[in-house]
């Protein structure tokens, strides 16, 4: 098992991030890494290839003298000399011998091995390639991001070759046809790459990055910054009035409110305050984070459409962000809403010919904790003797937690006796009916165990629920979700193991502990870095965040009703998703290949138009307050910024690229751009700045998030 | 990277204004267009379009159709007891004597259109169908023969849209049906799928794509009103879209949005048409399936304007899933559903079509027999359908209707869980028959067809 050498990689990575901002507060940085090392490759040899030399690029690029050799794109940071750094070695580069040794490169920057090669007649040593820093014993990294070596054997000697990626997720890739050799190299960061990364955290953390965000972090670090955020107080939903269940049309003439209705039996005002504590919150990652728990337990505003109800269930998971998940388990198992939701509330011990209700039994199951496979810990499936897979539980386990799930009904009512079935309401969690919980022996649960008879239903229920806590598929169920709504759709079994580790044990022999699965989630290898270039990496923004990256880009100051307005538009209508499968599935297979993009399938032809058209309404429209609404602001976008620089349409693109792209616009993207901006006259600067804007947030590059 | 989504994509460049106007397809694209073109089966001069109405959640066949006669509803009613909250009293039913049985039925009391339909024989009746692996009996049954992840919403979706219960498939029976038949669109390029509930799986097919169109509000790009500036950026935004990408989400992401851009310029006027002939039709009828029906309707009215001559559409409604208070959620799903299917069948008759375009449903499964606490059901397996048009041999119950019986011998374990006698593969079959696939392309569409005795149910012309 691998994953506790990742775990303190990731550690140590944080640290590194700590250690740049204590030394260099800001993004300022001492010394700027003073040569790039770029990849080639041959399809013709399949080899790759690297070289520090411009020279030696500039011929490659010009594949006149060496034909054949192509960029593939990955670059990353050394030193050009022994003197820019003073930890640095170098880098001895050989040849292979022709007729004697392989048709390829080899690099290393120990001097036992170089010395070695150099004596060996089947290389030849050609020159010291670059400078560059060197992992410790434990193959950590004190400064810099890790080099991983990858050695592909080739049927003969001569076809052999290695590989120096940064890119984790490309180089674990590389397993399918060599073998992972670890960390060889350390390669320094520019500023900008420094700052690029920081500003990816801020996407996979927050619910927008900005320019001050990024500062902010860069002063506290990755693990500063990620310790701010854990300790930060979670923002609280307002008490929205208790109003009567189904008695709209009788208490609404007597409310005050004249817009009693919206207010209180639909979810507008909790939609609204969700998307201004979005945009302007302190706690952001407890509240990204509680956004992404509250689409793995699913409740619905096409069910309880009660404003006070679904305030109560969101603030579980602000709540619980970074508490343990058995607990988070309990809280939502015992809230009325999801009582109300998948019927647990009200579900009755056996009586006749109507059997307890196997609603919640079943979707506990399939969607809130361990899935419907059995899995490994990377979140592959298990299987059999046969090749099959095994399913986790059988029809016989969903009655038995049917039956245990027995006996609870909604909270009193101030001035109402209790009764088996109290009036629907959600003013607080489930209330215990012994009378009316099956006092059978129950199970098989999973693993085989059985809860004994006459217990109290309270015990029966924690017994249940640490059953499922304690199964060995949560770590990676959860993990892997975890990560695809925070930094990656399709995520390696590596990244997923390593997340799985954290959850089965935060280091202090503690199972369960979201903090330190966020933590492993998002200063991953596979999570940090400048960037990202293997194909299936990254997502979709959903619409949510979405409309929020681009608004916090803005420091848009709203009411938040623009937003809850357009998110069904944009397919994702915030707290009514159509069912507990949530907006959209984790499995989800974009079609036409065989990649996991979940948020594809809320992406269509008619979806596609209406994000372009809210980036239209954002950008060029005005966005005024509902005269019904107290308060109300609207949504009002800063342009200043971006005007500032606009008049210079390539300092225009710059600060884009930074603040939306974190650097990956690329020349293309730039040269498609700037004919738009070019179109508006110098002396309209706030429509230069919004055309290029729009552009931006309308591509398919920036909409993908990686 | 070439996917399939990108090759569909540039199938829409065919139209040659789309071609001056963007000038980004190469000769090569054009040449593999051509000869993936002719090899399609040559088209048809006809129109033929099939109408999915998916009720997501699990209808509950037992409370849809009910034995009328004495000894079968006795047995029903043993089951769902007056007490249990969930029973259909016999005399609210709505009865029907189908021409192929002894006994007569009654449909739901909310079902008042359909039954007049099935009284005019425009709607049949398929009893007990679901997904299988092949013909099940309860002992293959009992020793594990059965779909993976039985009983599971999210896997009896993807299994009854796919027609494949042994593995997950990529593709559903209703993308695979356009592949088969997309040759037939050639002349126009439009896709023969329409969804109006996004791309899902039933949609999704090898080398088509579903057009996906709004239920309501407009398909129009906004914000180009003309003017040096807005044109330099709307040629950005085709611009931005056209670049490749070596990411996979980008590009299928810019595919799906060269999509939209292309069509929408088609598709709006149609769907904003508030003159349609049909529009009285639906006049009244607010509800979102009503809705979807009427973009369906529109669609199909500018058959001529879309050169579409081959068109699956993709309905769906919701709630289905009644593990409480049954009776009044299925009252008011299908007091939704029955108006808008008898207005949709209606706008065919208007428009001329009612025997060209054939509508059905499809539902996650059926549900327990036996009720469970809250006065809903759980989920179970086999359940019963519609197919509605006037190419149906309607006034008929295909299929074996299973017996009430808790633990009976078509119950899969004590809860009236019903093996299906029919499976996915062969309804759909049928239907893609009509549809014009060739005998001997079935097995492309629906893989595991000749683990059935039959391809053919036999409720269609």
């Amino acid at each position: 098992m691998r994953a506790p050498a990742f775990v303190r990689t990731r550690r140590a990575l944080a640290l590194t991030f700590a250690a740049i901002a204590a030394c260099a507060p800001g993004l300022a940085r001492a010394a700027e890494p003073t040569a790039t090392v770029v990849e080639y490759y041959s399809a013709k040899l399949n080899h790759y290839f690297v070289t520090a030399e411009p020279a030696e690029a500039a011929m490659l690029d010009a594949g006149v003298v060496v034909p054949g050799w192509e960029r593939t794109g990955v670059e990353f940071k050394a030193w050009a000399n022994a003197a820019d750094a003073a930890d640095a070695l170098p880098v001895c580069r050989f040849f292979g011998t022709p007729g004697k040794g392989p048709n390829s490169h080899f690099y290393t920057t120990n001097p036992d091995e170089c010395a070695l090669v150099r004596q060996n007649p089947g290389w030849t040593f050609e020159s010291i390639a670059f400078y560059i820093n060197v992992p410790d014993a434990a193959a950590r990294c004190a400064t810099g991001t890790p080099v991983y070596r990858s050695f592909y054997p080739g049927a003969a000697v001569s076809e052999s070759n290695h590989r120096f990626l940064v890119d984790l997720t490309m180089h674990e890739k590389m397993a399918a046809n060599s073998i992972l050799e670890g960390v060889v190299m350390c390669s320094p960061l520019s500023a900008g790459e420094i700052k690029a990364d920081l500003t990816r955290l801020a996407e996979q953390a927050t619910f927008g990055t900005n320019d001050a965000l990024v500062i902010h972090m860069a002063t506290l670090g990755v693990a500063g910054w990620l310790d701010e955020q854990f300790t930060a107080p979670a923002t609280q939903y307002a008490a929205f009035k208790y109003v009567p269940a189904g008695q709209a049309q009788t208490f609404c003439p007597t409310d005050p409110d004249p817009d009693c209705f919206r207010d209180y039996y639909t979810l507008f005002g909790v939609q609204n305050e969700f998307f201004r504590n979005a945009l302007a919150g302190g706690d952001q990652l407890r509240q990204r984070v509680a956004f992404a728990l509250s689409q793995i337990m699913v409740t619905s505003g096409t069910e309880i459409p009660f404003a006070y109800g679904m305030a109560r269930y969101q603030q579980i998971f602000l709540d619980g962000a970074f508490g343990n998940f058995e607990d988070l388990l309990a809280r939502v198992t015992l809230s009325s809403v999801m009582g109300d939701y998948l019927n647990m509330v009200n579900n009755d011990k056996p009586a006749g010919e109507v059997a307890p209700n196997e609603n919640y039994a079943r979707e506990l199951m399939q969607l809130f904790s361990i899935g419907v496979w059995e899995l490994k810990a990377d979140g592959t499936r298990l299987t059999d003797a046969t090749g099959a897979a095994i399913a986790t539980y059988d029809q016989d386990a969903i009655e038995g937690f049917a039956h245990v799930f027995t006996g609870w009904t909604y909270p009193l009512l101030p001035g109402i006796s209790q009764r088996v079935h109290n009036p629907k309401n959600f003013l607080g969690d489930m209330v215990a009916v012994a009378a009316n919980h099956d006092t059978a022996a129950k199970g098989p649960l999973l693993d085989g165990v059985t809860l004994p008879a006459a217990q109290p239903m309270q015990t029966d229920l924690a017994a249940a629920l640490h059953n499922v806590f304690m199964h060995p598929n949560v770590g990676p169920f959860i993990g892997r979700q975890l990560i695809q709504k925070l930094v990656t759709g399709d995520p390696s079994s590596q990244y997923v193991a390593r997340v799985a580790a954290g959850f089965a044990d935060n280091g202090q022999g503690v199972r369960g502990d979201l903090k330190e699965v966020i933590a492993a989630v998002l200063t991953d290898p596979e999570a940090r870095g400048p960037v990202k270039l293997d194909p299936g990496y990254g997502k979709l923004r959903e619409p949510v965040l979405y409309m929020t990256g681009l608004s916090r880009a803005l420091d848009a100051q709203s009411d938040g009703v623009f937003f809850g307005q357009q998110s069904g538009a944009l397919g994702q209508p915030l707290f009514y998703p159509s069912s507990v499968f949530n907006y959209y599935p984790p499995t989800y297979v974009v079609p036409g290949t065989t990649r996991i993009g979940p948020e594809f399938a809320i992406q269509n032809s008619s979806t596609a138009i209406n994000r372009t058209n809210f980036a239209n309404t954002l950008t060029f429209g005005s966005i005024g307050p509902v005269a019904t609404l107290p308060g109300a602001i609207g949504t009002v976008p800063d342009w200043s910024a971006l005007q500032a620089v606009s008049v210079d349409a390539n300092a225009l693109l710059d600060k884009l690229d930074t603040l939306l792209m974190h650097g990956t616009m690329g020349a293309p993207m730039r040269a498609a751009i700037l004919p738009a901006i070019n179109a508006i006259p110098a002396n309209d600067p706030l429509g230069r700045a919004k055309a290029a804007f729009y552009l931006v947030a309308t591509s398919a590059q920036f909409q993908v998030e990686r | 990277m070439t996917t399939p989504l990108v090759r569909s994509r540039r199938a829409f460049l065919r139209n040659a204004a789309a071609l001056s106007t963007l000038g980004l397809t190469s000769r090569l694209d054009l040449v593999n267009l051509v000869a993936s073109a002719s090899a399609q089966p040559a088209p048809g001069g006809d129109f033929k379009a099939l109408v999915c109405v998916f009720l997501f959640g699990g209808n509950d066949g037992n409370n849809t159709v009910i034995p009328f006669d004495s000894a079968g509803y006795g047995q029903y009613a043993a089951v769902r007891t007056a007490a249990s909250g969930i029973q259909l009293a016999q005399s609210s039913l709505l009865p029907i004597q189908p021409a192929n049985t002894g006994t007569p039925y009654g449909l739901h009391p909310a079902l008042t259109q359909l039954q007049t339909l099935f009284a005019q024989k425009k709607l049949a009746l398929l009893a007990n169908v679901g997904t299988l692996l092949a013909p099940t009996t309860q002992a293959q049954y009992n020793a594990g023969a059965r779909p993976l992840s039985l009983y599971s919403h999210s896997d009896q979706q993807a299994q009854w849209q796919s027609s494949v219960s042994d593995t997950a498939a990529g593709t559903g029976w209703g993308g695979r049906l356009a592949d088969q038949v997309s040759a037939y669109n050639a002349a126009g390029s439009f896709p023969v799928v329409t969804s109006l509930d996004g791309t899902v799986l039933f949609t999704a097919g090898s080398h088509t794509v579903p057009l996906t169109i709004p239920v309501t509000g407009s398909f129009a790009l906004a914000g180009y009103g003309g003017g040096a500036a807005a044109n330099a950026r709307l040629a950005a935004l085709h611009q931005l879209q056209a670049q490749s990408s070596t990411n996979t989400f980008v590009q299928n992401a810019n595919a799906i949005g060269t999509q939209a851009l292309e069509l929408s310029a088609t598709v709006n006027p149609i769907l904003a048409n508030t003159a349609s002939s049909i529009a009285p039709l639906f006049a009244g009828l607010t509800t979102n399936t009503a809705k979807q029906l009427y973009q369906v309707a529109k669609m199909i009215e500018a058959r001529a304007i879309t050169g579409a001559q081959r068109q699956i559409f993709f309905v769906q409604l919701g709630s289905f899933d009644t593990h409480n208070d049954q009776v009044n959620r299925q009252q008011n799903l299908f007091a939704e559903l029955d108006p808008a299917l008898k207005a949709f069948y209606d706008a065919t008759v208007a428009l001329g079509v009612a025997s060209q375009v054939t509508t059905f449903t499809l539902s996650d499964f059926g549900r327990t027999l036996q009720p469970a606490s809250g006065g809903g059901t759980d989920h179970a397996w086999g359940s019963h359908h519609f197919i509605l048009g006037d190419a149906v041999n309607g006034g008929k119950l295909y299929g074996q209707f299973p017996q009430l019986v808790l633990g009976g011998p078509n119950d899969a374990e004590n809860e009236g869980r019903w093996i299906p006698t029919t499976a996915v593969d062969q309804y759909g079959a049928t239907l893609a028959r009509w549809f014009g696939v060739a005998s001997s392309d079935l097995a492309a569409v629906f893989p595991n067809l000749s683990r059935f005795p039959t391809p053919d149910v036999g409720f269609m012309t």
